[in-house]
């Protein structure tokens, strides 16, 4: 392909390198504004005149520079809007200027590398922990973590149920080898902020008491996101809970699981807590 | 009914009706499903349903199981970079074949275009020179979507702002050669001759009438938005308008043409009550069946 296609390979680097905003003057000499008369086709065909149905030449004036400044505009704003979906309550705790302002720093630092835009945007919230200017919100990284747990959980397809009969049916002896497999529909969260309140009060439907002030201090937030039939649904849970999970989705087994939950908080009922990750889905297989 | 894998086929495919459809857009969902609007059928974008990090697809997917219910479907994707001369992504089409196969849809299309050069990626749809050595790239492209999907695609003409001084044919030529060399049919998009005409000024008619009247399985009509600078005005596809009285006027020249073909309300920025998009698709709807009572 290489070959036979080097000269279009070569115009579309050039073009989105203009757009991307690298290497601009090359990209000059390839694209140009509306092709000038000598080496323009549309003539030549006998079919076309440029006053024909309204179309003068008047809207032709423009610079490649200027019509690649559309395609900028339109590869900023395809962007803005994909991270604006995914992330409503960072832009709303932000305001729109600065929220546009970070994603142009975002943007302009890291490209999309897949065709489907809902990918785009992982890193966001590692990127808004060192963006600078945002010292006095230090609870913003761990929001925009939460909102793109949620974005993932809810373009995951929900979970099965775990086979519980299959579960019993192992005996003793594989107790020390089995490990619980977590869904993919499943994220965990963890932060020492407040941040399901932050997320609860700055959502577009929250309601009254939606105002009152959130006291940074009130405790940490240990979080699971998941799919629930029509809806997504963030579980606060206990430390033990938490641990559990935790231990299970690093691969840990059963055992070593429990003994981390223990570990976190040493009155966890783990029988309890194994019952509530398997009863919403968020444990959905086993091996041995 | 909720997850992918356990979702009953849908059976035969149901072809998409000559009647207008309208984009189904996740602000809809449950409004789409509760109401059922009156609409001939729902175009979705492929890649919303696609599921991220392994996911398969989510909340969206079971929305769109349950519109198939109700209505034909047509997918329609935004990504696949059909035109870039890096290599096709065999994960977005492997994610791709598995939704077709899933949700059993009328059509499948894509576009004219590229958005990825070296693995990177861009949120628009670039223009392709109109070369004869983009055409057999095209035409390479689509052969192995083709094969690959196992069914025919459209592809799409696209909105443009600039042209390439490399270019040796006519865009509607690229297109109705395209078409015939890799066996596809054409979606055709009057919002985006009305742009392009505009904007590289030709008259959108040589357009409409260079493509073979038997290539054209769908039509697509959008409002965009009127930029004026110092220099002049450039028109800007932007999807976030009604349709205007030019673009509908170069719908009624192509129903004229192509006759009983469905047509689509696209509309994907500042998205309006689902009733606005209905009215919409009536007025498609309108002309459609004057132009058909007239030749009857």
């Amino acid at each position: 392909m290489s070959a036979l296609h080097k000269q279009l390979r070569e115009q579309q680097r050039q073009f989105a390198n203009a757009v991307l905003g690298e290497n601009d003057a090359p990209m000059c000499a390839e694209i140009h504004e509306t092709p000038s008369d000598q080496n323009r086709f549309i003539p030549q065909q006998g079919d076309f005149t440029s006053q024909q149905g309204g179309f003068t030449s008047q809207q032709r004036g423009f610079t490649p520079e200027q019509r690649v400044q559309i395609y900028r505009n339109n590869n900023f704003l395809g962007l803005q809007s994909a991270l604006e979906a995914v992330y409503p309550v960072v832009k709303k705790l932000l305001g729109d200027e600065f929220f546009s302002h970070l994603v142009g720093s975002y943007s302009h630092r890291y490209f999309s590398f897949s065709g489907n835009v809902h990918d785009y945007g992982s890193g966001f919230s590692n990127f808004v922990k060192t963006f600078s200017g945002l010292e006095s919100l230090p609870y913003l990284t761990d929001v925009a973590r939460l909102e793109w747990a949620y974005h993932e959980v809810f373009h995951a397809t929900e979970s099965r149920v775990l086979n519980m009969d299959a579960l019993a049916r192992l005996g003793q002896q594989s107790a020390d080898t089995l490990q619980l497999s977590v869904s993919i529909a499943c994220q965990r969260v963890s932060s020492a902020f407040p941040v399901l309140r932050i997320w609860q009060v700055n959502q577009q439907t929250a309601g009254e008491g939606s105002d009152s002030p959130i006291d940074l201090d009130e405790g940490h937030a240990r979080l699971l996101v998941i799919r629930s039939s029509d809806h997504v649904e963030i579980h606060p849970v206990d430390d033990g809970v938490y641990a559990l999970f935790s231990a299970l989705s690093r691969g840990k087994t059963l055992t070593e699981a429990c003994g981390q939950a223990l570990q976190q908080e040493p009155e966890c009922d783990v029988n309890a807590a194994l019952h509530y990750l398997v009863a919403h889905r968020m444990v959905v297989g086993f091996s041995v | 009914m909720t997850t992918q894998s356990s979702a009953p086929h849908y059976g035969a495919t149901v072809s998409i009706p000559p009647r207008a459809g309208i984009g189904l857009r996740a602000e809809h969902y449950d409004e789409v499903v509760q109401q059922l609007p009156d609409v001939g059928w729902f175009e979705a974008h492929s890649e919303n349903y696609f599921g991220i990090a392994g996911g398969r697809g989510g909340r969206p997917v079971s929305c769109l199981e349950r519109v198939r219910e109700h209505y034909p479907v047509s997918l329609h994707g935004v990504g696949l970079s059909l035109g870039s001369t890096d290599p096709l992504d065999q994960r977005h089409l492997h994610a791709l074949k598995t939704l077709v196969e899933h949700i059993q849809p009328g059509l499948v299309s894509e576009h004219i275009s590229f958005s990825s050069v070296e693995g990177r990626y861009l949120n628009d749809l670039l223009p392709l020179p109109y070369t004869e050595e983009a055409l057999r790239h095209m035409v390479d492209r689509v052969s192995a979507v083709q094969d690959f999907l196992g069914r025919q695609i459209l592809v799409e003409n696209v909105s443009s702002y600039l042209e390439y001084t490399a270019s040796t044919l006519p865009e509607w030529e690229f297109v109705a050669e395209l078409a015939r060399r890799a066996g596809c049919g054409v979606l055709l998009d009057v919002n985006n001759i009305y742009v392009n005409a505009h904007n590289h000024g030709f008259n959108p008619s040589v357009f409409v009438q260079a493509i073979p009247v038997d290539q054209v399985q769908e039509i697509h009509l959008a409002g965009h938005t009127v930029k004026t600078f110092p220099e002049g005005v450039l028109l800007i596809d932007t999807h976030d308008h009604r349709v205007c009285d030019e673009v509908w006027d170069v719908y009624r020249e192509a129903v004229e043409r192509f006759g009983d073909v469905p047509a689509l309300i696209e509309w994907d920025r500042e998205l309006p009550a689902l009733s606005v998009l209905v009215d919409e698709a009536r007025l498609a709807d309108d002309i459609r069946e004057v132009r058909c009572e007239r030749i009857a």
